[in-house]
């Protein structure tokens, strides 16, 4: 099989210092409502300025209005994006609301230049364009955008990157709460830290064990006991052969103590270890 | 075969995510993809071609011949899921890196031919709509009743297709047996009620959604056909050439592409409601053990 990267939406942005981000890139679908909220927002921005052209300068003459407005509507058209993205660092109302940003293709924010040209060749990237006449106006003015040439852009390339992006040197990334820290997971089950004590200490936990057990522990609560057991089994059987443990050891309880084991060492050998009898850690009775 | 070591980074998307991904899923394994949709669709379409084409005809069609046009769009979307067995199929190998050879792909689909054609034709309602559209008399005459039964049987679908959404994955990919075998075990219906039912509302939704969607993204793509034909043929109104081949090409198209995101929307809800991407890790590192530990 030819060896193609690993498919995902997120890529790795190296900036001009040399430092690696992860970004998870926005694509058509993503885009798509921050889209249309702008152009309903241009459109309302629009008809306000309209109203108020008409009250102001209307009574000069309705050629007079109807020029300023064309004017107004050229400028919305062409510059909306471009100045909100300049202003607004890379995002327009839409963008924020949807929580996307727009980036140079190094991870730096972009410049005016690039917001407004990315933005005047969306139309580019609109095509190819229908006539009102589909619409059973009789009118042939290609204006209906399709969008096709746009998305068939973003298909090829693992940026997702448009016309307008590609030739600007952009992309735009979902904004995430990326520096979260999330810590050490919270097992409430005394009995996982009394059975980490019986895990041999020449054992010794591999980078991939202690990613596999850190999503397990992550996402157990979510899980019901019997899928936890199921999850749980193909990796606790053989380890509680190898540890020389009763069989009918809780297969989570196990993985929660190596869990402990790994990450949380000390507290384990900081543990109480006075038991109660009907205590015991080697009981088939799932932890919470 | 290494479960933590997949194609595609399998972890929790949303909804425009999957979409995005599958968008650029059909670019990197466009020509596999394209190859297994067509084994299974190129049947459908000679057969839908064999039912209703003769509505396409100049001397039964209008300007626009919207009758031809309906009726091919209830074929499509109800046949979709069936035509994009060996497609699905493809993707389940692809994924985990297993090999995919066509006989593979050929033997995972034909083994489970009898569940998919009980499934489909027979309770997704392909069998009935075939029947109602073999009903239709080669006139002019619209055959209204026929049209109103084919709107409600397409609701019904609809309804079935949205609320559970994955049955052509369970069928292919879980491989369950169709009835309770005396041992017990799981069975087609209950893998797929365990795996739908908690999650009911949000396909709804997310059926309806994506109905909109594959609705706007179709007609975009068909406007581009017209433009397309216009430009190289000079043909801009619904002549035979777009309606008897790009708007069909443009139907099973999305069908193709909906297949792709049905496929990852199933991992996600997985994913989601199993802890899929955990036993993956876990399973891997079991495997990685018991290797250890023979060596």
């Amino acid at each position: 099989m030819p060896d193609i990267p690993q498919l995902d939406s997120t890529i790795s942005v190296v900036t001009p210092e040399n430092i690696s981000f992860d970004y998870r890139v926005a694509g058509p679908f993503q885009r798509l409502p921050a889209y249309l909220l702008d152009l309903m927002l241009a459109a309302v921005l629009f008809l306000f300025i309209q109203i108020g052209l008409s009250l102001t300068l209307g009574w000069l003459g309705s050629g007079l209005a109807t020029g300023a407005s064309l004017i107004i509507w050229f400028a919305i058209f062409w510059f909306y994006g471009g100045i909100f993205e300049t202003w607004m660092n890379g995002q327009t109302p839409g963008k924020r609301l949807m929580g996307l940003r727009v980036l140079t293709v190094d991870g730096t924010p972009i410049n005016g230049m690039q917001a407004v040209m990315r933005n005047v060749l969306r139309l580019a990237d609109s095509m190819p364009l229908l006539s009102l006449e589909v619409l059973q106006i009789p009118v042939p003015v290609y204006v209906i955008p399709t969008f096709v040439l746009g998305v068939a852009v973003m298909a090829v390339n693992r940026r997702y990157q448009r016309l307008g992006d590609i030739v600007c040197g952009t992309l735009v990334v979902v904004e995430e709460p990326s520096w979260r820290l999330s810590g050490v997971a919270k097992i409430d089950d005394s009995r996982a830290a009394q059975l980490a004590e019986f895990i041999p200490p020449n054992f010794r936990v591999s980078r991939t064990l202690a990613r596999a057990l850190a999503s397990y522990v992550d996402r157990r609560r979510f899980l019901s006991r019997e899928r936890r057991s199921e999850i749980a089994s193909p990796l606790a059987d053989p380890l509680l052969q190898q540890f020389q443990l009763p069989p009918d050891t809780s297969p989570d309880l196990l993985l929660c103590s190596l869990y402990l084991k790994t990450f949380v060492s000390n507290r384990v050998e900081g543990a109480p270890r006075k038991r109660a009898a009907n205590d015991s850690p080697f009981t088939n009775a799932e932890s919470v | 075969m290494q479960l933590d070591k997949t194609r595609i980074a399998i972890r929790q998307r949303g909804v425009l995510d999957i979409l995005d991904v599958s968008l650029h899923m059909l670019w990197i394994y466009g020509r596999p993809i394209g190859a297994t949709f067509i084994l299974g669709a190129a049947a459908f379409a000679l057969l839908n071609h064999a039912l209703i084409g003769w509505m396409a005809d100049v001397e039964y069609a209008e300007e626009t011949p919207w009758r031809y046009l309906w009726y091919m769009s209830v074929l499509v979307y109800v046949e979709a899921p069936l035509a994009a067995a060996f497609c699905t199929a493809y993707l389940g190998r692809v994924v985990f890196e297993q090999s995919c050879r066509s006989g593979e792909i050929m033997s995972d689909v034909l083994g489970m031919w009898g569940h998919l054609l009980w499934g489909f034709v027979v309770l997704r309602g392909i069998g009935l709509v075939w029947l109602l559209v073999l009903s239709v008399e080669h006139t002019e005459d619209p055959a209204y009743g026929v049209l109103a039964l084919l709107f409600f049987l397409m609701l019904l679908v609809f309804g079935l297709r949205a609320s559970r959404p994955y049955l052509g994955e369970v069928i292919l990919l879980e491989r369950n047996p169709l009835l309770r075998s005396r041992s017990g075990g799981m069975t087609i219906g209950a893998r797929s009620q365990m795996l739908h039912n908690p999650n009911s509302s949000e396909l709804i939704g997310r059926g309806l959604g994506g109905a909109l969607i594959c609705t706007l993204f179709l007609l975009a793509i068909v406007a581009t056909c017209s433009f397309v034909s216009g430009v190289f043929f000079g043909a801009w109104d619904f002549g035979p050439i777009l309606v008897q081949i790009f708007i069909p090409a443009s139907m099973w198209g999305m069908a193709m592409f909906f297949c792709v995101v049905r496929y990852l929307s199933y991992l996600d809800l997985r994913i989601r409601q199993e802890g899929w991407e955990v036993e993956l890790l876990v399973r891997a590192e079991a495997n990685r053990l018991q290797t250890r530990n023979i060596g």
